[in-house]
């Protein structure tokens, strides 16, 4: 120890962890209560500001346009897409928010194929993929579908934008493919994707519900309760849409087993 | 004028345009690759493989094998130099103590605050820049405290004044102090971005007239040092304002940061092992920078890069402290370990 006490670069060493607790503290005891309460109008004005002052960056424009949707400006929030793809054609954050704007103003054709123009010009965008193969699947194009699970996965499977919140995009790609699979009546490849997903432990029931439902596709209800009981045992308090889909497959495995009931 | 008050002739004059060897670090091949001409090597190798691959691929391969990588020489430098290690050992054993703990606890619970160590990591660019500014004026002779202060004037004003008017920085600051909950009015941003850019002017107009100051009295000028200026700045200015691009602005400023960095401590410390008496104490940091270890320097900042990014894909939180922790320590470390001013410094740059 060769400084002494009252060196100024001790006292800047002990005031360092100090600074860092107190900003901390002001964080969150002070910050994030301003965060909490701050309105989706003030959240427009302060973007708007923004992008008058920085008119020319594309993250600028997209931020603008998710604040515009939060208080229901779609039009204005599709130009702003529109405007940050017109300066970054690349930019996969601006692409997506356009599908989803045009989407929620129920131009869902035209969303999902510029979306699809959009996947293939940039085929490592696994975001874009996952919606591609979403719409194809909720509309029962299986093979388009399956063709948009395969992209999805040989995307590389990275995030490329910071405006979806996936737990584990790779999770999510094997849950697509599983259902797109047991959808086409291909159980054993559902299975193998859903297993697959399940390696990921990600606190989601999806997995085991889809697991559960190809199981009893092949007529193994035995089986499929026992995933259903290990996703119980996970998710104890599956409410809302999941509880029902669980307590709806656990329904299916007891018909198809013939139990009417369990001890 | 300068040249009848000094008496020199129009050719003396000429010809101290041309720095001469000794006022190059290492030597003119070397400098001009990893120091001088770096900044323009980033931008050709930047874009040049944004040509090849994914704009957000090219950031992840410099963020992973040499942002993150280039905190390797600080460790080997602050730890394995024994000098270095005895001068600081209250620092380097107590700050590290307080740092982890805190910093593993905010990655934990996700504090917002440190998005904002970017801050920190501007600051030890312009530091970094500075320091090279310093050496180059002290190997041409220079050198005087009113140079240094108007270096510093000069290189922290037109650093602000770029990111005051970067598209790419002016929406992270926007962001992470939102997020943050930190709201500046607009008034004052705009005071900021037309504050920033007066006050690089009027400080750019100041070192101009030294310059010619010096000039005319016939003192000695670092050309080398403005070219660096000049290739620096240039580059800064090209990457965070006319590209402004979201991978690719950071990612051009990091590769030539890091590769300056690691080029000038592997010189430093190579010249400064070859210097110490072979014992115990020195042994790892001599062995690592002796010339055909070159290799073994390499893989080690390397192989941090390489482990991390690997790493983040099984244990994501831990990973991520531990890089963060370098991070700051890095910062930290290198604001005392490369002081240009220490005789020790100086001799070993002879």
């Amino acid at each position: 120890m060769n400084r002494l006490p009252g060196d100024r670069r001790i006292w800047t060493l002990l005031a360092f962890p100090g600074l860092m607790l107190l900003l901390f503290w002001l964080e969150r005891g002070v910050l994030a209560r301003q965060v909490a309460e701050r309105t989706p109008a003030e959240e427009v004005a302060y973007w708007e500001a923004h992008v008058e002052r920085n008119p020319d960056y594309v993250a600028s424009q997209v931020r603008l346009g998710v604040a515009y949707q939060q208080v229901g400006r779609s039009d204005a929030a599709e130009a702003a897409y529109r405007r940050a793809l017109e300066l970054d054609g690349d930019w996969d954050a601006a692409a997506l928010a356009l599908y989803g704007v045009e989407r929620a103003k129920g131009e869902r054709d035209a969303a999902r194929t510029r979306l699809e123009a959009y996947s293939r010009t940039h085929p490592r965008c696994a975001v874009c993929w996952h919606n591609v193969a979403l719409e194809h699947l909720d509309l029962g194009r299986l093979d388009d579908a399956a063709l948009a699970v395969e992209s999805l996965l040989a995307s590389g499977l990275t995030m490329t934008t910071g405006l979806y919140d996936a737990q584990d995009l790779r999770y999510e790609a094997f849950v697509l493919s599983g259902r797109v699979h047991s959808t086409r009546g291909e159980f054993d490849r559902g299975i193998a994707d859903f297993r697959e997903a399940l390696q990921r432990d990600v606190p989601d029931a999806r997995a085991h519900i889809g697991l559960a439902r190809s199981l009893l596709g092949i007529s193994k209800p035995d089986d499929a309760m026992v995933v259903l009981d290990e996703a119980e045992l996970l998710f104890p308090r599956g409410d809302g849409r999941t509880g029902s889909q669980l307590e709806a497959t656990r329904r299916r495995a007891l018909q198809q087993a013939g139990i009417r009931g369990r001890p | 004028m300068g040249a009848a008050t000094n008496g020199r002739s129009l050719e003396q004059r000429v010809a101290s345009l041309f720095p001469t060897r000794d006022h190059y670090i290492a030597s003119p091949a070397f400098d001009w690759l990893f120091l001088i001409g770096s900044p323009l090597l980033a931008v050709v190798v930047v874009l040049g493989a944004s040509r090849l691959m994914a704009a957000d691929r090219v950031e992840y391969y410099v963020l992973a094998y040499m942002a993150i990588g280039h905190h390797v020489p600080t460790f080997l430098r602050a730890y394995g130099d024994a000098d270095e290690y005895t001068r600081n050992r209250f620092q380097l054993i107590v700050l590290p103590l307080c740092v982890i703990p805190l910093v593993v606890g905010m990655v934990l619970v996700d504090a917002r605050l440190l998005t904002l160590i970017f801050v920190w990591d501007q600051y030890h660019f312009v530091r970094q820049h500075y320091g090279f500014m310093r050496i180059y004026d002290v190997k041409a002779g220079a050198s005087s405290k009113f140079d240094a202060r108007l270096d510093q004037w000069l290189s922290f004003s037109a650093f602000i004044a770029i990111i005051a008017h970067s598209g790419f920085y002016g929406y992270m600051y926007a962001d992470s102090f939102y997020a943050l909950g930190i709201v500046f009015p607009d008034w004052l941003v705009r005071v900021f971005e037309d504050g920033s850019l007066a006050v690089a002017g009027v400080v750019g107009l100041l070192f101009l007239a030294r310059l010619q100051w010096r000039i005319a009295n016939g003192l000695p000028i670092a050309w080398l040092k403005l070219v660096l200026f000049a290739t620096t700045f240039g580059v800064w200015y090209f990457a965070y304002v006319t590209l402004a691009h979201g991978f690719l602005s950071y990612a051009i400023s990091s590769f030539f940061h890091c590769l300056q960095y690691d080029a000038f401590a592997w010189y430093y410390n190579r010249k400064k092992a070859l210097s110490l008496p072979p014992n115990r104490s020195n042994r790892v940091f001599r062995f690592v920078h002796e010339s055909r270890q070159l290799w073994l320097f390499v893989t080690l900042i390397l192989a941090y890069g390489l482990l991390s990014s690997l790493g983040k894909t099984l244990w994501l939180v831990p990973v991520l402290a531990l890089n963060t922790t370098t991070g700051l320590l890095h910062y930290y470390f290198d604001s005392f370990i490369w002081r240009v001013r220490r005789a020790e410094f100086r001799e070993h740059l002879q």
